[in-house]
């Protein structure tokens, strides 16, 4: 499903000493099934952008169409109830968001507000849990009990059950250890690979190519670039006046080329680099 | 949450934000007492002007005023509707089935609503002209003498301090983990009773959990620091008395005293 953004502008605390301008027309379009992941520096925008994709916030001006559905200052908060279920949004540490006895209780409580059956969503958390790397005896264990990575994906099941068309993330796998942050990107690749529309916001670059199609660059509340990954890595003098390092594998074949090799700096894997640099030595 | 103005320190540079803390404290309890002293309808309009000067020394917006009144207008309309309807005193003015309303009680009511209005206006400018750490700077410093008689001064004012410094830490979880359950569908505003309850518990588990986690780790912070409450410590920050503040504090006192006399003599 696709996302535009037109001319959408947000200021937080109008009219107030603490007014602050987030974004400043933003233009965008997402395409539907795309995974996009959403680079910048702390304070440029990111959280605001992603909170206005299922509505928690609303644009100061300007307009969001997501589908058949318009957002813009003036929308009722009752209009807005599907497109919650629409865009699942998941926060940056969402293990805190937890609170239900039980892990299958949390799991169930958002396809709940949608309405959707007790027995069916039973059903739905047991294969949610099941995908997030956690077996079925979890599912009566109190949430509290677990340890923070484990929290994390009940977390994240607790989106993944309502089933969302957009699935967004912000900075999923902050803290989590290198495999286990694997693992949660191999589901959302898994997960984007249905049809479904994936945003992550990130600063791990390498994740990025490796995992994403597209990048959208913010800075300063404003959208700089919005182009594929193997775009984005071949602007090395634009992504270093950020100051965001470039991919380990991209930048070791920059180094090798300025040496005199001669190798595609697209290439993602590691197998796919020595089988080129086999080829050339 | 974000229009919230009670007790919100407003960044301005302005005569009263330069004032001493220990100064504006006392002052407002000065105030505050003269406030309940009944001086006639002349009394309050000395202490109304007195307190619009400070507002405009201050800077600070007519509007955001008005806001921070906004949450206690409930409780004000609540208050006002009782004292009218129970003091049952002077003539009687007109009365409707069990309703008498009565002069007496129209007079109390609207002294009452002068009062309330008056007290928060005053607060507001003492919370939002003094930044929190220079407010339980100066009360420590005024309780200084009572640390003779054993009174935890210093621990009380670290109480305080904590209590404030989490105050927007608290605020700022509490819209994060509101919009994570709104994410997950729950409407706050909306619904039956029950899963109005229900939104609630969304909240305030999370919102528990997290607040005893942050103590939990301040508090190993603080021991890993080796704080100790007894020990005597230096400040950076110094309170300096200036000649401002001394006539200042002139000015309300001979406010206070005018209030004072005014209700004795009345």
């Amino acid at each position: 499903m696709s996302i535009t953004f037109k001319e959408v502008e947000h200021i937080y605390s109008e009219n107030t000493p603490f007014s602050y301008h987030a974004l400043k027309g933003v233009n965008l379009n997402i395409k539907t099934g795309s995974m996009t992941a959403l680079i910048g520096h702390t304070g440029s925008g990111k959280s605001t952008l992603i909170q206005h994709i299922n509505a928690l916030l609303l644009p100061t001006s300007g307009e969001i169409q997501i589908e058949d559905i318009m957002i813009t200052a003036t929308n009722k908060p009752e209009t807005l109830k599907p497109l919650r279920k629409k865009a699942g949004l998941v926060f940056q540490f969402p293990e805190y968001q937890l609170f239900e006895e039980t892990i299958l209780k949390d799991i169930i409580f958002g396809p709940k507000n949608f309405g959707i059956s007790e027995d069916d969503a039973r059903n739905i958390a047991k294969e949610t849990l099941n995908l997030v790397g956690l077996n079925e005896s979890y599912l009566e264990k109190s949430p509290f009990d677990l340890s923070g990575g484990q929290k994390r994906r009940v977390a994240i099941a607790g989106i993944l059950a309502m089933n969302p068309d957009i699935l967004i993330l912000d900075e999923p796998t902050a803290g989590l250890d290198p495999q286990g942050a694997k693992e949660m990107l191999n589901l959302f690749k898994r997960i984007n690979k249905t049809g479904k529309t994936v945003i992550i916001v990130s600063h791990d670059m390498n994740q990025v190519l490796e995992y994403c199609d597209d990048v959208i660059v913010m800075r300063n509340g404003r959208v700089e670039r919005h182009e594929t990954v193997d775009q984005i890595f071949k602007e090395t003098e634009y992504l270093s006046s950020l100051s965001i390092d470039l991919p380990t594998i991209t930048s070791f074949i920059l180094q090798l080329n300025e040496q005199g090799f001669d190798i595609d700096s697209s290439i993602k894997n590691v197998n796919q680099l020595i089988k080129e640099i086999g080829g050339q030595l | 949450m974000n229009g919230m103005m009670l007790g919100r320190y407003i960044p301005l540079n302005s005569f009263i934000h330069k004032l001493d803390p220990r100064l504006k404290i006392g002052a407002l309890l000065l105030l505050l007492i003269s406030v309940f002293f009944d001086a006639g309808f002349i009394g309050y309009g000395i202490l109304g002007i007195f307190v619009i000067t400070l507002v405009l020394l201050s800077k600070i917006k007519i509007s955001q005023i008005l806001k921070s009144i906004k949450p206690m207008l409930f409780m004000m309309i609540f208050l006002m509707f009782f004292n009218l309807l129970f003091i049952q005193k002077g003539t009687l003015l007109f009365s409707l089935g069990f309703l008498h309303i009565y002069d007496q009680a129209l007079l109390q009511t609207a002294y009452i609503f002068i009062r309330l209005i008056l007290i928060i206006i005053m607060t507001t400018v003492l919370t939002a002209t003094t930044k929190p750490l220079d407010l339980t700077l100066g009360i420590e410093h005024l309780l200084t003498p009572f640390k003779r008689i054993g009174f935890p001064t210093h621990e009380v004012a670290m109480m305080i301090s904590i209590a404030l410094r989490f105050i927007p830490t608290l605020l700022e979880e509490t819209q994060r983990i509101m919009k994570a359950q709104a994410s997950r569908g729950v409407e706050f505003s909306e619904g039956s009773l029950k899963e109005k309850i229900m939104s609630i518990v969304s909240l305030i588990i999370p919102l528990f959990i997290s607040a005893f986690q942050r103590a939990e780790d301040l508090a190993n912070a603080m021991e890993s620091r080796n704080y100790n409450p007894e020990a005597k410590r230096t400040r950076y920050k110094q309170l300096i008395w200036k000649f401002s503040d001394t006539v200042s504090f002139i000015c309300v006192i001979s406010v206070c005293t005018c209030i004072i006399t005014l209700s004795i003599v009345l």
